[in-house]
């Protein structure tokens, strides 16, 4: 199309949101039975599936086991259907390794290793359906299935991914925003302490403005948090009634 | 599953996409959010509607009667009538918005987009698309026209619920079905046809009725001439996607066509950047096939013909025969093989409006044609085709000139189709001709709105604008402390500068700069500063003069009188002893300027003058006893002594710094452009010491202020380069001062400078003015940009030889100084907040804008000057005295040479060889045309004629005697040529010494009384035509020629371009 342009004079996005709206969330915690924490997460038409095994003790060689702090152990993956274009290689290309890397990295910042060493944890999260913010959206993901699981973290991990158009900072942006170029900057902060625990940018961003989009991006992940935390207070308010009840 | 929204209003729709990506259909879901809270920028809405936003983007009129919604059908076929500055208060629905972008194009789009974005014309986009009351689901199987209509429609009836009835909307439709279908759904919803509405809401509006038909009848015809395509004239252009592929991988370029203005119909260039050899070039487009329906001024994709089809330019000057008029300044002398290329797409039409008339045969049998059907009009301007219009009121147009349009350019027609657009008066008329060149550049010369002079302070002879005492703390005084005077020329209204010196008690010496302070009055974004924006700059013509600012601003309340409180903006400097800087002082300040003195009573003063002598011409000084005027009279010498002392260290250590001597150049065409109108007597050109101590201390304060702002603001600052001349264009004058003898050194400005000084010739002083002449066009134009988008290396000044440079000292009459003002001001906060100030993208684009404003202001400048001339000569055709002068030759072209005629600043061709091979031969009777030829070396053409034994060589600074003719031309602007006399000049050198050189400014006034006295109108009929003038009587009229005379001597010099 034409002259797509990205913010119209009135402010507005492509799909009706303002510069500061994050797209819709909805997400339900315990999806699956089987695994010790789940959560599926929707930010918009970004959907991601969510599912935490642990704290146990080493599968496979004990060697790779830490003796001071538990292991880590992630997998990002994306469904062959999740994009426009029927998807080939669901995991364990460039993309996905790299994504599985990030992920890795924030939470064993957010996740208190120290209580369980010489064990394992496992985070799975796989894209059912990809639409812009995909890391942002698994972070979200895993922290609620972590939450599920039990497994004490210092806080929630909130992840946002923030755009930069004319002059202004555009929050939570979907797949046209992210595919039209211009700076990205992707944060994932422990919303309470605001202690950023990743911070990654794609394409280039004058350094006067680094602090206005990252000032934007918290924000944004401080927004996600309420929901997020509203969702996990919903949800343990309904267990502890169907506990009580019985 | 818990759902959870941070805007519980908004509701989530998802769509499903498809589109063709890398050649593939691919499908997608796209999701939208629609929401309660677009706004309706309404000013009577009571929902609130109205938030910080609005102010950045606007909102409809205040004291409206009825908004107006266009059907999509009007906003296709009647944009032109939408953008009519008095019609506001309109609402354009996006989704009609989106379908012209998809349907007709980008252009159209930008012209809708434009609209809503000029805050003058108060009209609003509505985001029906995005609101969930209006939102329509487009379903397949159903029309997509009657979703526009019903989204149309429903966007009204919104409106009409959420403004409660207040305002009545109109819905406006051509289509009979729509009106007949929505016509009664709704109470407070009107829809009615668009020839209706503009009937009854706007009956005073001339000439909309003749627009809204010229309009109609292309609709209507449209669509016969898309189906009668039979033979093709051009090829078709490339697809978009190919262009950008062909751009990128180098195959094809892209540059702005310009049309050599001689050779119209067959020449065209484009200027590009060759990544072989890393530097510009021109590329060749000839004929009107290759260039394949592009016009003057389009930007345009070109595609490379093999080389064996390359050529050298066609270096004929066209014989006038017909419409082509000759100018062969252009034809410059490079018999170097050219790249020949073809357009193959175009990638940004510059359409403009155009000023045209009917050709000379239309014009008798005008009267005996059917009324309706299609003409071709002849546009003023030579370098654009013929238009073809279709109109019913052709009768009207005889011997008139009338504004047109163009629309489109089929592939099957020969001609552009464009539309009528109004009448702007008689062939031949003053009025009509300046009106013209103001169409052609497009200026506007609408009086100021009345809301924008309702947004100015009051001010009445009873009750006068007085400073406020709430600004007195804020603002330092040097009302008392400091003595404060202007200089300028005779007559001056508009000071917008002042200066002050003052010795400090351990011998150093503060000098300051205070510049009228106009953005206390003009704020951001007020109708003011919008106004002022849009003009860019005040326009100086022959005989009058366009205002930037209104004249409460210009003439009173910005203007820094005499012995009158005003506030401004200061630059001050302490220097010590020894004349070394210690410190720099910027701020607001409030003055009141002691004296308003003239440049000559200035210089007299220094000269030494008396008392008694200059009591008379100071007539501040009068109001003062004897004792203490003597003493007031000592204090203001001393003042200007000090002055005069600084401007010259100041210029000193300028030319020492690398600088140079070339402001004779640049100062001449950044200052006496500007300053030229207000200087009035002929004497005043005569170059006075003091001229160069004001505009020293102005450019000192230029470059202060410059560098003050480029460090506070790195990426967002104004200001003013000026790159260095390009060498090949300076090869011209090497060539000629080698003639003389002469060696100009171009490798830095100061050689050029100090070379060009030395170029003397003893014997003829003209030889110095002609090479400075030619120095002159070689230069680059001084360009604003700003700061963000260029290097450092690029921000030097060659002119002035500095390294940074900027406009902060005329804000009434340059917007660009006004930006810069804002910028200072800001950057002398204790907290600057750099988000209130322009982005530099936005800077950037403003620039450009100022730029071309600038550049349109002083080429319609020049113009009228030509204008002037022209009439100036044909009426005293007859006179020979006037008309016989002599001439100097510059240059030469294959059929003849090029003149400069010192006496009236004027320069041209000169034939010597005519088509029919006949060649110029000067015998004792005259001049004779006989079987000849020409021989060219590089620096002579010999004229031959075998049959005679004839030779005649003419030789560079030659000096000939020629007679000025008016060439004239219906369609197009006049112009002079020059018809040999003699080889030799009549005037002997004495003469030439002690001729003076004939001022425009008595050509101006000559022509204007001559053209009063033959029309014998009352005086009050001549005046009111000329609104903007602001004048009552002949008595001002002729006050005001006298303003803008100084013309430098050499007009055509001084405007580089």
């Amino acid at each position: 199309m034409a002259g797509l342009e990205l913010l119209s004079d009135q402010g507005f996005r492509l799909d009706g949101r303002r510069p500061h709206e994050l797209r819709k969330i909805e997400c339900r915690m315990g999806v699956f039975a089987q695994a010790d924490g789940s959560a599926y997460i929707e930010q918009g038409n970004t959907k991601v599936l969510a599912a935490v095994y642990g704290p146990h003790e080493m599968r496979g060689s004990k060697s790779r086991g830490l003796h001071h702090k538990v292991l880590i152990n992630c997998q990002y993956s994306m469904a062959t259907f999740s994009t426009g274009e029927r998807k080939r290689r669901p995991r364990g290309d460039r993309k996905s390794q790299e994504m599985t890397l990030h992920l890795k990295q924030t939470f064993e910042a957010a996740i208190m290793t120290q209580l369980y060493p010489r064990s394992q944890i496992d985070i799975f999260v796989e894209v059912l359906q990809a639409d812009g913010g995909n890391y942002s959206t698994c972070v979200n993901a895993a922290t609620l299935a972590l939450v599920d699981a039990g497994i004490p973290l210092k806080d929630y991990v909130c992840a946002c991914t923030t755009g930069f158009v004319n002059d202004t900072p555009m929050v939570d942006i979907s797949f046209v925003e992210e595919s039209l170029g211009g700076p990205q900057l992707t944060v994932a902060v422990l919303p309470k302490s605001e202690q950023i625990v990743l911070l990654e940018m794609a394409s280039r961003l004058h350094v006067d403005y680094l602090n206005k989009v990252l000032k934007t991006a918290v924000k944004g992940c401080k927004d996600v948090y309420v929901i997020l935390d509203e969702v996990v207070r919903n949800h343990v308010a309904q267990i502890a009634s169907s506990v009580g009840s019985e | 599953m818990s759902c959870c929204l941070l805007d519980s209003n908004l509701v989530k729709i998802e769509k499903r996409i498809n589109a063709k990506l890398r050649g593939k259909t691919v499908s997608f879901v796209r999701e939208k959010y629609l929401r309660g809270d677009v706004y309706c920028h309404s000013p009577v809405c009571l929902h609130g509607c109205i938030t910080e936003t609005a102010t950045r983007i606007g909102h409809l009129p205040t004291q409206a009667t009825h908004y107006v919604i266009p059907a999509f059908d009007i906003i296709c076929n009647f944009l032109e009538i939408l953008e009519l500055p008095e019609i506001k208060g309109i609402i354009f629905v996006q989704s009609a918005l989106n379908r012209v972008l998809i349907d007709i194009g980008k252009r159209h789009y930008k012209k809708a987009l434009s609209i809503i974005r000029d805050p003058r014309k108060e009209c609003v986009a509505f985001l029906d698309e995005l609101h969930k009351d209006t939102y329509i689901e487009k379903e397949n199987g159903h029309g997509s026209k009657e979703i526009l209509h019903c989204a149309t429609f429903r966007t009204a009836v919104w409106y009409h619920e959420h403004l409660q009835g207040k305002i009545p909307i109109i819905i406006v439709t051509e289509d009979p079905q729509v009106i007949e279908k929505y016509e009664n759904q709704t109470l407070g919803v009107f829809v009615i046809s668009f020839r209706n509405y503009l009937e009854e809401f706007w009956p005073d509006l001339e000439q909309v009725l003749d627009l809204f038909d010229s309009l109609q009848t292309i609709a209507q015809t449209a669509s016969e001439i898309k189906t009668s395509g039979g033979t093709s004239e051009y090829s078709n252009y490339l697809s978009s996607e190919g262009l950008h592929a062909g751009l990128k991988s180098g195959r094809y370029f892209q540059g702005q066509l310009r049309v050599n203005k001689n050779n119209s119909g067959k020449e065209a260039f484009v200027s590009v950047y060759w990544l072989s050899s890393r530097e510009c070039g021109d590329i060749l487009i000839e004929g009107m096939k290759n260039r394949n329906r592009a016009i003057h001024s389009d930007e345009v994709v070109i595609d490379l013909m093999p080389k064996s089809e390359w050529k050298s330019r066609n270096q004929i000057l066209t014989n006038n025969t017909k419409e082509e008029s000759v100018n062969g300044e252009e034809n410059k002398k490079s018999t170097k093989i050219m790249p020949v290329g073809r357009v193959v797409g175009v990638l940004q039409r510059r359409w403009r409006n155009y000023v045209a008339c009917l050709p000379d045969e239309e014009d008798y049998n005008i009267a005996n044609r059917k009324l309706g059907g299609r003409i071709l009009v002849i546009p003023y301007d030579c370098r654009i085709p013929k238009i073809r219009i279709t109109t019913k009121q052709a009768v009207n147009f005889q011997n008139k000139r009338i504004v047109v349009r163009i629309d489109s350019w089929e592939r099957d027609s020969q001609y552009p189709n464009g539309h009528f657009v109004r009448i702007l008066g008689e062939i031949g008329d003053l009025e009509t001709e300046i009106a013209a060149i103001l169409v052609e550049h497009e200026i506007s010369v609408s009086s100021f709105s009345k809301g924008l002079l309702e947004e100015l302070p009051t001010t009445t002879d009873n009750s006068p604008w007085k400073i406020e005492e709430s600004e007195i703390s804020k603002r330092k005084d040097l009302r008392k402390s400091h003595l404060v005077f202007s200089i300028d020329p005779v007559g001056c209204e508009d000071v917008d500068d002042t200066l002050s010196v003052k010795e400090l008690p351990d011998g150093g010496v503060e000098l300051g700069v205070h510049i009228a302070d106009v953005t206390h009055f003009v704020k951001p974004l007020s109708l003011t500063d919008i106004e002022a924006r849009s003009r860019g700059v005040t326009v100086y013509l022959a005989d009058r003069r366009y205002d930037m600012l209104p004249p409460l601003l210009s003439g009173d309340l910005c203007s820094l009188l005499g012995q009158t409180d005003r506030y401004t903006v200061s630059v001050m400097w302490e220097f010590d002893p020894h004349f070394e800087l210690r410190k720099v002082w910027f701020g607001r300040t409030i003055i009141c300027s002691a004296y308003k003195m003239f440049y000559e009573a200035a210089q007299d003063i220094l000269n030494g003058k008396s008392l008694e002598e200059m009591q008379s011409t100071i007539p501040e000084l009068k109001k003062f006893s004897n004792t203490v005027m003597v003493e007031k009279f000592e204090e203001l010498k001393e003042a200007l002594i000090k002055l005069t002392a600084i401007g010259r260290i100041l210029k000193k250590r300028r030319l020492q710094s690398g600088a140079l001597e070339l402001d004779s150049l640049e100062v001449q065409f950044e200052f006496d452009s500007s300053y030229t109108h207000q200087v009035e007597t002929v004497k005043s050109k005569e170059h006075l010491e003091v001229h160069e101590t004001v505009a020293e201390c102005m450019i000192f304060a230029n470059f202060w202020v410059g560098k003050k702002i480029s460090e506070v603001f790195p990426h967002q600052a104004l200001l003013r380069h000026h790159p260095p001349p390009r060498s090949e264009d300076l090869e011209e004058l090497k060539l000629c001062a080698a003639v003389k003898g002469f060696q100009i050194l171009t490798n830095s400005n100061r050689s050029l400078a100090v070379s060009l000084d030395e170029a003397v010739d003893p014997k003829d002083p003209i030889v110095n003015k002609v090479l400075r002449m030619l120095a002159t066009r070689a230069m680059s134009q001084a360009r604003y940009f700003s700061t963000g988008s260029y290097s450092l290396e690029d921000f030097y000044h060659y002119g002035l030889g500095l390294n940074r440079y900027t406009h902060f000292t005329s804000p009434i009459r340059r917007y660009a100084d006004i930006l810069v003002h804002r910028l200072l001001l800001s950057a002398i906060e204790e907290h600057y907040n750099s988000n209130k100030l322009l982005s530099n993208t936005d800077l950037q684009e403003l620039c450009e804008h100022i730029n071309e404003r600038n550049r349109a202001a002083q080429k319609a400048q020049k113009i009228s000057v030509e204008l002037f001339q022209v009439l100036y000569f044909q009426k005293n055709a007859l006179d020979d005295t006037l008309c016989i002068a002599e001439g100097v030759i510059y240059s030469f072209c294959t059929n003849g040479i090029l003149v400069y005629i010192p006496k009236f600043g004027v320069k041209g061709p000169l034939h010597l060889y005519k088509k029919d091979g006949q060649v110029a031969v000067v015998t004792n009777k005259g001049v004779e045309w006989m079987a000849g030829h020409l021989e060219r070396s590089q620096k002579a053409v010999t004229v031959v004629s075998p049959t005679f034994t004839y030779r005649q060589t003419y030789q560079l600074f030659d000096h000939l005697t020629v007679r000025i003719e008016v060439q004239s031309a219906r369609a197009h602007p006049a112009t002079l040529s020059f018809q040999l006399i003699d080889c030799k000049s009549q005037i002997s050198n004495m003469e030439r010494y002690s001729e003076k050189p004939c001022q425009n400014s008595q050509l101006v006034e000559e022509v204007i009384s001559s053209i009063v006295v033959k029309e014998e109108k009352p005086v009050e009929q001549q005046v009111k035509s000329q609104e903007t003038y602001k004048q009552t009587s002949l008595y001002s009229l002729f006050q005001k020629l006298k303003d803008m005379s100084l013309q430098p001597v050499n007009i055509s010099c001084t405007s580089s371009e």
